[in-house]
């Protein structure tokens, strides 16, 4: 038998269904490889020692092995478990599924964890990491890792992309042909005769044999429709595998109905669908290698989860370095605590209401990734909590290198021109990084995070209303006024000083007292700072615009940033504030921005909007039968359903407002509601200029709209 | 109010999800002006500042009744259990709010949801040896979770069932 040894990246591993585990290698020839590899995998049950005894027997003959081993809990400290290990890693949760059901009393640890982290932890090889393997040709001999996830400068594989989009939106109108883009090349196929079609796709997967397949609708339309018409067509590399579909479903997270559309995922090859894919817009491709190679999540997983996945993938990669025993279910209860205890510790961060009104020369100071800063810095994990003289956690211990690689990242990209071509790629990563670091704290909380606990939770945010505090002190100390706190930022002020180099001082007195890293914003040339909509002498929290001293907007809480905003809207606020501006304080504007505001309506008065730019959007709070008023969103909901489109809560749906109600197809331009999309351009429009007005000249924004 | 009726054992008061925060806040005040209460919050529902502003309603020593309250929370069904085993027979009165809401959970198997909810019987007929024990239910939201709902009453020694609320008109769903 001849042994070949070739160095490559390891892309993907995955297990067949009779459960063996195949690595998915691309070695720098080229050639992409799909090779088995003696894994076996363990899992641990503890508990009463005559129930494990028990569980011992159960076990026999079932093609397990079983030994008696001391483990760490990371909160129950060294426990006698049942060691079970399969051969077939594949075949883990089924027999973990059986005891569990047999024997629930008994507590289960690294029951879940997914194959591929798994895999790294055991192999210290990340996802799309470099490495050198050995094979016969069939079978994975050896594999050693030849760099790290923490690369600050990973070498890449040669991917090969094809990309497949479809001419219609197939939750409106079916599809009737598709575009298929491999490198320079593109051809289109229309979708009869269908025989034509799967030959050419066929011939095309064949031939140019892509790594990924970036498609639009690809999980909710494309591969469905492909499995339902021509069986005999297999998108996988691997062609021992079907493809495999995930149903579609709604959750309650973040504190919102999210849609999780089906899902469509290939072996040996990627399929990642841009409109599936929760992140991907925002860090691509790129992000989405980073992602994976830093949380051990495959990438088709990485794609679709939320970060809050990645890490908990990553907590799990701690714990299996570290030999610490993931739990299958959180148990640690919250200790009891008196009513006034609830009351002054569960809190969420400092918020300083701003004072309402035009300010100009404000300096922005945010906290750098404060909450994972705060984390890593004041040792915060489940198990630290009130011992001060504890090691390093196992949370702080997965933020830490997260946190620097993203903070060199960062660096890297301040020190780069706008215009180098690495800055794209460099976005990317440190944005995906970024997402990871934004959810770990929630996840503290998070009520299925396995080492997750609500007063580590409190305690970070404790501790951030205390550095906060500290920040506003400084700043006051050094004559600064500070007009606003949110969380992790500050607006201060000054008289006199103007550009960045007169707050340098306080950034830095800050940094030093607080021991968290402080990033100046930037400077503004002006910021208004909005009062609530119902009553001008509450203000708002973190409802504001600005621009910078180089021009740059920057806009929280108008209409501009929500997603249900038509862009006519949208586009009519970024003019306002375009033309706002120009000026170095923006109450002299304020006839120009009015007169525009006059002309856009005319506009649409004059039925001159295209009908596109009239799209409104809403997320569905409930399922469409839940509903119980005819609001834009039912209607909508009722009209898909009508066409026989399934609709479910947390799905956008778009529609245009027309003199009937609403409707989900695009209206001749006699049917829509002119009217309504004026109204809604001048309360987009009274949202910043009312505050600007002139004191001679305060009218309500509100045109008699009339043809 | 219900303390008059119930002289110990286990107490199971049924009642919409949404209120269940306002009655539970009546009781504990009641409770609380009595003695320590316990309270074990399933469902996040127990509404603290409410509590304590309807305590300040019933008594000028609001710190000191704050501190009779001993609040404990329970995100998911296992913490659930742990919080009703790791719970002393103790004389103050037990108030569990909502303790199902998590059991609800879609990623929670029935089968394992039965086994859980079992325990946790098993533990509260403990407990209520050594002092009354008050369970709010919320109303079961799906169908096939119903059984849950109702081991839950089949234990209870006083039952009482919250009026559902209703209007005159009620407005049927759309479609």
């Amino acid at each position: 038998m001849v042994k070949i040894e070739r160095t490559g990246w390891l892309m993907d591993v995955y297990t067949r269904p009779q459960g063996e585990l195949v690595c998915w290698l691309l070695s720098e020839d080229g050639q992409r490889w799909l090779l088995p590899f003696d894994f076996p995998a363990t899992f641990y049950a503890a508990g009463n020692p005559g129930v494990l005894r028990q569980a011992w027997r159960f076990l026999q003959g079932r093609g397990v092995r079983c030994s008696r081993q001391v483990r760490h809990d990371l909160f129950q400290g060294e426990r006698v478990v049942l060691a079970v290990t399969v051969d077939l890693p594949g075949r883990l949760p089924e027999t973990c599924r059986r005891l569990a059901q047999a024997f629930p009393a008994l507590d289960y640890y690294d029951a879940d964890l997914p194959l591929s982290v798994r895999f790294v932890s055991r192999t210290q090889l990340p996802l799309l990491g470099r490495c050198r393997f050995e094979t016969d040709g069939q079978r994975l001999l050896d594999v050693q890792p030849l760099e790290s996830a923490w690369e600050m400068q990973p070498s890449l594989p040669p991917l090969r992309v094809m990309e497949i989009e479809c001419d219609a939106d197939p939750a409106l109108h079916p599809p009737q042909a598709v575009t298929v883009r491999c490198g320079k090349r593109c051809y289109r196929f229309t979708l009869q005769p269908l025989r034509a079609l799967l030959v050419n796709l066929q011939a095309l997967l064949s031939m140019y044999d892509p790594d990924v397949i970036l498609t639009r609708y690809g999980d909710t339309w494309l591969f469905p429709f492909l499995s339902e018409q021509a069986a005999s067509l297999n998108p996988n590399r691997d062609e021992r595998m079907q493809v495999e579909f995930r149903r579609e479903r709604s959750l309650f997270a973040y504190g919102q109905v999210l849609y999780r559309g089906a899902q469509a995922l290939l072996f040996g090859r990627w399929h990642i669908d841009r409109c599936n894919a929760a992140l991907f817009a925002e860090i691509g491709l790129s992000g989405a290698l980073e992602m994976a190679r830093v949380t051990g999540l495959g990438v088709q997983e990485v794609v679709r989860k939320s970060p809050g996945a990645g890490i908990t993938a990553m907590q799990m990669q701690t714990a299996l370095r570290d030999g610490v025993l993931v739990p299958a279910v959180k148990q640690q209860a919250e200790a009891s605590r008196t009513l006034d205890s609830l009351i002054r510790y569960d809190r969420g961060g400092m918020v300083y209401q701003p004072l309402v009104g035009v300010h100009r020369h404000v300096a922005e100071l945010d906290f750098a990734s404060m909450y994972p800063a705060i984390m890593v810095r004041y040792n915060i994990s489940p198990e630290t909590l009130n011992r001060n003289d504890a090691p390093a956690g196992l949370i702080p211990r997965t933020l830490q290198p997260l946190l620097v690689k993203r903070l060199a990242l960062k660096h890297c990209l301040h020190t780069l021109d706008r215009r180098d071509s690495r800055v794209n790629d460099l976005k990317a990563r440190q944005t995906a990084l970024k997402w990871l670091l934004v959810v770990c704290f929630g996840y503290l909380g998070y009520k299925n995070a396995r080492f997750g606990r609500v007063e580590s939770h409190e305690a970070v945010t404790a501790i951030s209303r205390e550095l906060l505090l500290q920040a506003k002190e400084s700043a006051e100390e050094m004559g600064f006024s500070v007009l606003h706190m949110y969380v992790d930022s500050l607006f201060v002020k000054r008289e006199g000083a103007e550009g960045e180099a007169d707050f340098l001082p306080l950034v830095e007195q800050i940094q030093q007292q607080t021991g968290i890293g402080v990033s100046l914003e930037g400077v503004y040339r002006w910021v208004v700072f909005l009062p609530a909509r119902r009553d001008r002498r509450i203000p708002v929290a973190n409802r504001y615009f600005g621009v910078f001293e180089d021009g740059t907007l920057k806009y929280r809480g108008i209409a501009l940033r929500r997603h249900d905003t038509c862009p006519y809207v949208a586009h009519t606020q970024l003019e306002i504030l375009g033309c706002l501006a120009q000026a170095d304080d923006p109450r002299e504007r304020w006839g120009e921005a009015w007169a525009l505001v006059q002309q856009r309506v005319r506009s649409l008065q004059r039925r001159q909007a295209a009908v596109e730019s009239l799209q409104m959007a809403v997320k569905l709070s409930r399922d469409p039968q839940a509903f119980r008023r005819p609001s834009a969103a039912a209607q909508a909901a009722r009209q898909l359903q009508a066409q026989g489109l399934a609709v479910r809560a947390g799905m956008r749906l778009f529609f245009w407002f027309t003199r009937r109600g609403v409707s989900v197809t695009p209206p001749s331009a006699a049917e829509v509601d002119w009217d309504r999309y004026a109204r809604l351009v001048l309360q987009a429009a009274a949202e910043i200029l009312d505050l600007l007005q002139p004191a001679y000249e305060v009218r309500q924004l509100h045109l008699p709209v009339c043809r | 109010m219900l303390l008059p009726s119930v002289s110990g054992g286990l107490c199971v008061v049924v009642g919409e999800r949404p209120s269940m925060g306002d009655t539970a806040t009546r009781l504990l005040v009641e409770l609380a002006l009595r003695g320590t209460v316990l309270v074990m919050d399933g469902g996040n529902r127990l509404q603290a500042y409410p509590l304590a502003r309807a305590l300040r309603q019933r008594t000028t020593r609001i710190h000191l009744l704050s501190q009779r309250v001993l609040v404990r929370r329970a995100f998911t069904a296992y913490q659930m259990l742990a919080l009703l085993e790791s719970a002393p027979g103790a004389a103050s009165p037990l108030v569990i709010v909502d303790p199902l809401a998590t059991f609800y959970d879609e990623t929670l198997a029935p089968a394992p949801a039965r086994w859980l909810a079992q325990r946790c019987l098993q533990e509260v007929e403990r407990l209520k040896q050594a002092a009354p024990v008050f369970i709010l239910l919320g109303r079961c939201p799906s169908p096939e979770r119903r059984f849950l709902h109702d081991m839950v009453c089949q234990k209870a020694d006083t039952l009482f069932f919250e009026a559902e609320e209703s209007s005159g008109a009620v407005q049927p769903p759309l479609f």
